[in-house]
């Protein structure tokens, strides 16, 4: 029952945006900093953008409960992702760390911008704003320091999503915030605060 | 079937809905009205649980409501503009596919008679065909409870009275239906109860025969002893009273009364 119910979500979510969705997926099939561009994009339209412009409502008229329409959302982000990933591995590297290694920092990329942009919809900000805000900072809190434990060490590598040190420590990071978006955006009258 | 009681709902500090209370039974088109801002579509929100209602209690078939009674209710919303890029027959697929006792006869039937173009964007219907459409949807879901906001705004005043026939019909298959409208009219026509909401706050509510039965229309105040004067209908009042003075009111004026209100509001009482 709940596969119906997400595959009629995807169905109107990509239907909805099939012109961005078509651009930002294909620029997925292209590695590295384009496809981190594409996930950031994907990541902040794919619900975020709708509930800042109050859009996700139509769903709540329907049988369906704010916490599916976020995981379904959430499930097709990350569909998208590692499909790409599974697409164009071969043609990059044939080393399964490798594959493994980079799978997950994409994914802790996309669950950690997903979580970012939907707490800042959440509390009423602007999604891009913060998304935007929140890696420059990131970017100026991991280039200090170092990831040996040393008098330079700097324990924010571990988990920064741009240097992600410890890919699991990071993943652990990335839960942790999603489940504070997800409390969020459930738990708030989100729709109404603007 | 379904049950408000004292329902609350504060927006940064403003009280939208401070005490709304009502009953539709099996069977009953239960009409909701009110001034805008007076808090119909927040009622209609919370019901829904698009908004989280502060206090108060809904209850569905005599059980508190849960999530997964929301299959239980069709919705016609105040935005019409639910899904603007998907098609007719993309809304058909969605609401066939939630709603478990979904009647795809009388979906094929509604579609037919009025002509409407399932493979067309929502978008791209005028504001009429939407309400129509979005009217369809709800009664072919086999939803126990329905909720219209307006849903004869925006039509031909001969469809109109075919949707009044159509929620009468759906009500007497022993829904309950719950119509929000300033058409009073009309809801004379086909609804069996009203609540009359103002300022958040249900202040009158009951079958529309007995609310008829127990006010009259007078000239002046004097002709009454007994009774509670209830407001101003342009230069006339409108009392309770069981004295047989005046005239009968029409639902209209029932509600003119009520909203006119010429007796101080007491902000103590409950």
């Amino acid at each position: 029952m709940y596969i119906k119910r997400m595959e009629i979500v995807w169905e109107k979510l990509l239907k909805e945006k099939l012109g961005v969705f078509f651009i930002f997926t294909l620029l997925l099939l292209i590695p590295n900093s384009i496809r981190l561009l594409s996930i950031f994009f994907l990541a902040n339209l794919i619900l975020p953008s709708d509930v800042k412009q109050k859009r996700d409502i139509s769903f709540y008229y329907l049988p369906f409960s704010k916490g599916e329409i976020f995981l379904y959302s959430l499930a097709l982000l990350l569909l998208l992702v590692t499909s790409a990933h599974f697409l164009t591995f071969g043609f990059i590297s044939n080393s399964l760390y490798y594959f493994l290694n980079s799978l997950l920092y994409i994914i802790n990329f996309a669950i950690i911008i997903f979580s970012i942009s939907m707490l800042a919809v959440s509390n009423g900000l602007d999604n891009f704003g913060i998304t935007i805000i929140y890696l420059i900072i990131d970017s100026i809190l991991s280039h200090f320091g170092s990831l040996t434990l040393d008098k330079n060490f700097n324990p924010y590598k571990l988990i920064s999503i741009t240097v992600q040190g410890n890919k699991f420590l990071t993943l652990l990071f990335a839960f942790i915030i999603l489940y504070f978006a997800f409390k969020a955006y459930v738990g708030g009258d989100t729709y109404v605060k603007n | 079937m379904l049950k408000i009681n004292s329902l609350r709902k504060k927006f940064n500090d403003k009280f939208i809905l401070t005490n709304v209370s009502f009953e539709i039974k099996p069977g009953e088109i239960l009409a909701l009205v009110g001034p805008n801002g007076a808090g119909k579509t927040t009622t209609i929100n919370c019901i829904t649980g698009i908004i989280k209602k502060d206090k108060g209690e809904i209850f569905i078939m005599d059980q508190p409501f849960q999530k997964k009674d929301k299959i239980k209710i069709a919705v016609v919303p105040e935005e019409r503009n639910i899904f603007p890029k998907l098609s007719g027959e993309d809304y058909r697929k969605i609401w066939s596919n939630v709603y478990p006792k979904w009647d795809e006869n009388i979906f094929e039937k509604l579609i037919n008679k009025y002509n409407l173009p399932l493979s067309e964007k929502f978008d791209k219907y005028s504001i009429g065909m939407k309400t129509l459409f979005l009217v369809i949807l709800a009664v072919s879901s086999g939803a126990e409870i329905l909720l219209l906001d307006e849903p004869t705004q925006h039509l031909d005043p001969t469809v109109r009275l075919e949707i009044m026939n159509l929620i009468r019909e759906y009500a007497d298959l022993g829904k309950s239906i719950l119509v929000s409208s300033h058409e009073i009219f009309e809801l004379e026509e086909y609804a069996d109860s009203i609540a009359i909401i103002k300022n958040g706050k249900i202040i009158f509510y009951d079958s529309i025969d007995s609310a008829k039965e127990q006010h009259r229309v007078v000239e002046d105040s004097s002709v009454t002893k007994e009774g509670e004067i209830i407001g101003l209908i342009g230069k006339k009042l409108l009392v309770k009273t069981e004295q047989n003075i005046g005239r009968f009111p029409n639902l209209n004026e029932i509600v003119v009364g009520y909203l006119s209100g010429k007796i101080q509001e007491n902000i103590f009482e409950n």
